[in-house]
């Protein structure tokens, strides 16, 4: 007895809410006018300028090598230290799982200046290691939180029966455990990547001697003005974005899987 | 053999502690200190009509922004949850992506429509309505805190709404009640988890943002947010800013434990 | 030592937070023997077990195997396989891949492996399955897959704990005897964990039957049954009737103040002593002289089987089962044969 009717009003009405600026932007982006409100003509310029300035190159470089740098560190330490929490006492484990939330459940500013006041503390100098190690205190909550859960379902007796069967402790975790974790693993990279990608509060308050990301090269280009290069980068990274995330959503087994992911990181 | 792999995390319980524990640590010392001794000068100043101000401001926005996200959000995740699955489905990831899409440019996306050029203002001239001060004010800094988080309060009440058990509507119904019964004493209450889950993720991040203030509020210190990353990076006043640092923190805290009252389940989760 | 020993555990002691969780144990095991360590939750049975598996380390105490001390060889070089409660099946692989995982450590041929494969799942009597998914299993496949898998690698010694847990009533009976089968088919050494009293009575050569980390009694299912050492094994394996009394001489025992001629000997002259009557070895009679005692019915279930009865005397409360029913209220007459009464020591009780 389902119509194939059209979705509720209200939530036609939201997603033109949440996608109507967006692609305002996108349209304004190939506009020949600056201001943007009058429709002047179709233009690439504003992409060509884009690619041009030096500034937002260097940006979009630092941006991604962090995110890189940062999300493979994370996983890498974020894994290992989940096996180490599923053979912790509850007692401990719940210790250090709660300091684990403080970052995902602190305000990006307090953690942010929490950084910053402990680098001038320490008397840092702001820069690029400052940047980089912000970056992984905030992802590897992200992996723990992504792989635990997973971890946790394997019973213990798996790495027990496949030393029973003759592995060794190392043989054990490649071919028992690890194939399992495999897909948590992968989330939790990609989380953090995106997670860092993203940043901006953070990395504005950690970051120092000419080192930024793109979202530190979009603030200081929008506290200045309108600025159509802007447009033309929110285009390309909105395509990136539908991009990655239809490459994600080819891959994965389970839609649900993913979603109960995601939300996982949002109930936290 | 159980003893020996939990040394495997106290690499990072090391770490964690340095990086996590250690600096909030530092506020907390920096908020209770000035020109090196025990002062409580940062609290004292704070606590006086101007930045009192300030802080109520941001409350004031917050609280608006949770209520809208809420009214508005919680008759959408329903009407969402009633699709069925491959909708849902599809839904739920356009509902997810804007959040994957730079904060910082979708926050700035509102200023060529809310503009006094922008696009808003061109329809009302057009229509022959003068021009309206969208842009920088306290009702463009609402939309933008509305727009960013508002799939934050769909998303965990939807959630919620998707793992109810129909047989629970279909007792009620059985029960003798009718669909406004079966709303407030079933489905309401059953989904109090994922709208206490919601508020305290619009909540938090809209009492403290400071960049939707800047970009759509003009730059003036309206929030408290503001306030602090002006006393840290421009003033150069740590203190001041770790004891504001300290108060915020302490709303948000005060928020959550209030937030846990209500959610008994989340209690038994954690 | 004996010829046929496979396997002989001496003193061995396991303690976790200051508790003794294995006290003292030794056990002789032979070749082709099924044992069971047989006990209630907590008693030991299970770190006995995970001890000779190798997951847990003794205290003190040795592990003989083969007449070779092998406390400190790892699992993975050990020739003893076990078969975890849960089964502990690796999802991520089918079930060939899961019996042949032991066989692709120690590097054997992919042609012998795929031999072997077939022969395990023909022993285990699901042919044809080396593709399935564990998954897509039901409880009982999964079990016969684990322990095909442990069997493929041809240990000298299987452990068991626990396996038929999580089945239900009818597929543990048959399982069961599968698994007895199985054993005298391979010819393979069985340790086996369990609380389950019945399935260790049916499948045991030897049972030790084991509390608060002591062996409390070790023998055959039938000497276990009929002739248990103390409070505990008769109150653990079967219902029984326990009665204090005094030994009055050889084969004559006073209890709730009737004298019975029994078929035990040994005791001090007027010892005080427990005798273990079984509630299937009372008879119902009229309650008249002829009865030894007399008591009234306070309650009465059916138990398909038999009638289960509570009845009660001047002095105790009786269990009796019996074909012929009798209904709360009534009063009857109960008696017993000498050799269904079991005298045991009062010293040797241990605390339950």
């Amino acid at each position: 007895m389902k119509k194939k009717r059209m979705p509720h009003w209200l939530v036609l009405l939201l997603l033109v809410f949440l996608y109507m600026p967006i692609l305002v932007l996108i349209t304004y982006s190939f506009n020949e006018g600056r201001t943007g409100a009058k429709w002047t003509g179709f233009t690439f310029k504003w992409y060509i300028e884009l690619f041009r300035d030096r500034n937002i190159l260097r940006a979009m470089g630092y941006t991604v090598l962090i995110a890189f740098i940062a999300s493979t560190l994370s996983t890498l330490v974020g894994t290992v230290t989940a096996w180490g929490i599923r053979y912790m006492k509850r007692n401990t484990s719940g210790l250090l799982l709660t300091i684990n939330d403080l970052p995902l459940l602190n305000p990006d500013l307090v953690t942010a200046i929490s950084l910053m006041s402990l680098y001038i503390f320490l008397k840092m100098r702001f820069g690029f290691m400052t940047l980089l190690l912000a970056h992984i205190m905030f992802s590897i909550p992200y992996v723990i939180i992504t792989v635990l859960p997973v971890l946790r379902r394997i019973s213990k007796h798996q790495m027990e029966a496949a030393m029973d069967l003759g592995a060794r402790p190392v043989e054990a975790l490649l071919k028992v455990i690890l194939p399992q974790l495999k897909q948590s693993i992968i989330s939790g990279w990609l989380i953090a990547f995106t997670m860092s990608i993203d940043d901006f509060v953070i990395s504005f308050f950690t970051t120092g001697s000419g080192v930024s990301n793109i979202s530190i090269a979009v603030f200081s280009m929008a506290r200045r003005g309108i600025n159509p290069k802007i447009n033309a980068l929110s285009s390309i990274m909105f395509v990136a974005v539908i991009f990655l995330l239809l490459i994600i959503n080819k891959n994965r087994k389970s839609r649900k899987e993913d979603l109960a992911i995601e939300e996982n990181i949002l109930l936290h | 053999m159980k003893n020996r792999f939990n040394r495997y995390a106290w690499p990072y319980a090391l770490w964690a502690g340095l990086i996590i524990v250690l600096p909030l640590l530092v506020i907390v010392a920096f908020s209770f200190t000035k020109d090196g001794s025990f002062s409580l000068d940062g609290y004292k100043l704070f606590f006086t009509p101007l930045y009192l101000q300030v802080l109520f401001k941001s409350l004031d926005l917050a609280v608006k922004a949770t209520l809208i996200c809420l009214l508005v959000g919680y008759p959408i995740a329903l009407l969402i949850s009633r699709e069925d699955s491959r909708r849902k489905n599809t839904l739920m990831l356009l509902l997810m992506l804007p959040m994957w899409i730079n904060f910082l440019l979708k926050t700035y996306a509102w200023r060529p429509i809310l503009g006094n050029t922008g696009l808003l203002n061109s329809i009302l001239e057009a229509i022959g309505l003068g021009k309206v001060q969208f842009l920088y004010t306290e009702g463009a800094v609402l939309l933008g805190m509305v727009y960013n988080f508002i799939p934050f309060m769909i998303l965990p009440i939807l959630s919620v709404l998707d793992k109810m058990d129909y047989k629970l509507i279909e007792a009620a119904r059985d029960l003798g009640a009718d669909n406004r019964r079966v709303f407030f004493k079933v489905i309401l209450p059953l989904s109090l988890p994922g709208i206490i889950s919601g508020i305290s993720l619009v909540f938090m991040p809209s009492v403290s943002t400071f960049i939707i203030p800047v970009i759509l509020g003009g730059g003036q210190d309206m929030l408290i947010g503001n306030l602090i990353e002006r006393q840290f990076l421009k003033v150069g006043n740590w203190n001041f800013g770790s004891s504001i640092s300290v108060i915020l923190m302490l709303v948000i805290l005060s928020t959550m434990i209030i937030l846990s009252l209500f959610d008994r389940e989340k209690r038994g989760e954690t | 030592m004996k010829k046929n020993e496979i396997l002989r555990i001496a003193g061995l002691t396991k303690s976790y937070s200051g508790q003794r969780v294995v006290d003292q144990i030794s056990l002789s095991i032979d070749r082709n023997e099924f044992l069971t360590l047989l006990g209630p939750s907590g008693c030991g049975k299970t770190t006995t077990l995970r001890m000779v598996g190798g997951f847990e380390t003794p205290d003190s105490g040795e592990i003989f195997y083969e007449n070779q001390i092998i406390n400190a060889i790892p699992p993975y070089r050990r020739n003893i396989n076990t078969v975890f409660q849960n089964y502990a099946l690796f999802p991520h692989l089918n079930v060939g891949d899961n019996i042949a995982f032991g066989l692709r450590c120690s590097k054997k041929q992919e042609k012998e492996i795929r031999l072997k494969i077939g022969e395990m799942l023909e022993l285990v009597n699901l042919p044809g399955f080396e593709k399935r998914s564990i998954a897509s299993l039901s409880g009982g496949q999964q079990q016969r897959i684990a322990i095909a898998r442990a069997l493929v690698n041809e240990p000298g010694l299987l452990l068991l704990d626990e396996p038929l847990g999580a089945l239900d009533l009818k597929l543990r009976q048959g399982m069961q005897n599968e698994l007895k089968r199985i054993q005298k088919q391979v010819g393979i050494t069985f340790i086996y964990v369990t609380h389950d009293q019945e399935e260790a009575l049916s499948m045991s050569d030897n049972i030790a039957v084991m509390n608060g980390g002591r062996i409390q009694q070790y023998g055959t299912p039938v000497d276990i049954y009929n002739e248990p050492e103390n409070t505990f094994v008769a109150d653990f394996i079967g219902e029984s009737n326990i009665i204090p009394g005094i030994m009055k001489k050889d084969f004559l025992v006073s209890l709730a103040g009737v004298d019975f001629a029994c078929v035990d000997k040994g005791f001090r002259e007027n010892e005080n002593i427990n005798a273990v009557i079984r509630p299937e070895d009372i008879i119902i009679s009229s309650p008249d002289e002829k009865a030894a005692l007399r008591g009234k019915v306070t309650s009465t279930i059916f138990r398909g089987v038999h009638w289960e009865m509570t009845v009660e005397t001047d002095h105790t409360t009786w269990l009796i089962h019996n074909t012929v029913q009798a209904s709360p209220g009534d009063n009857i007459g109960m008696s017993f044969e000498p050799d269904a009464i079991h005298i045991m020591r009062k010293d040797r009780e241990e605390q339950v």
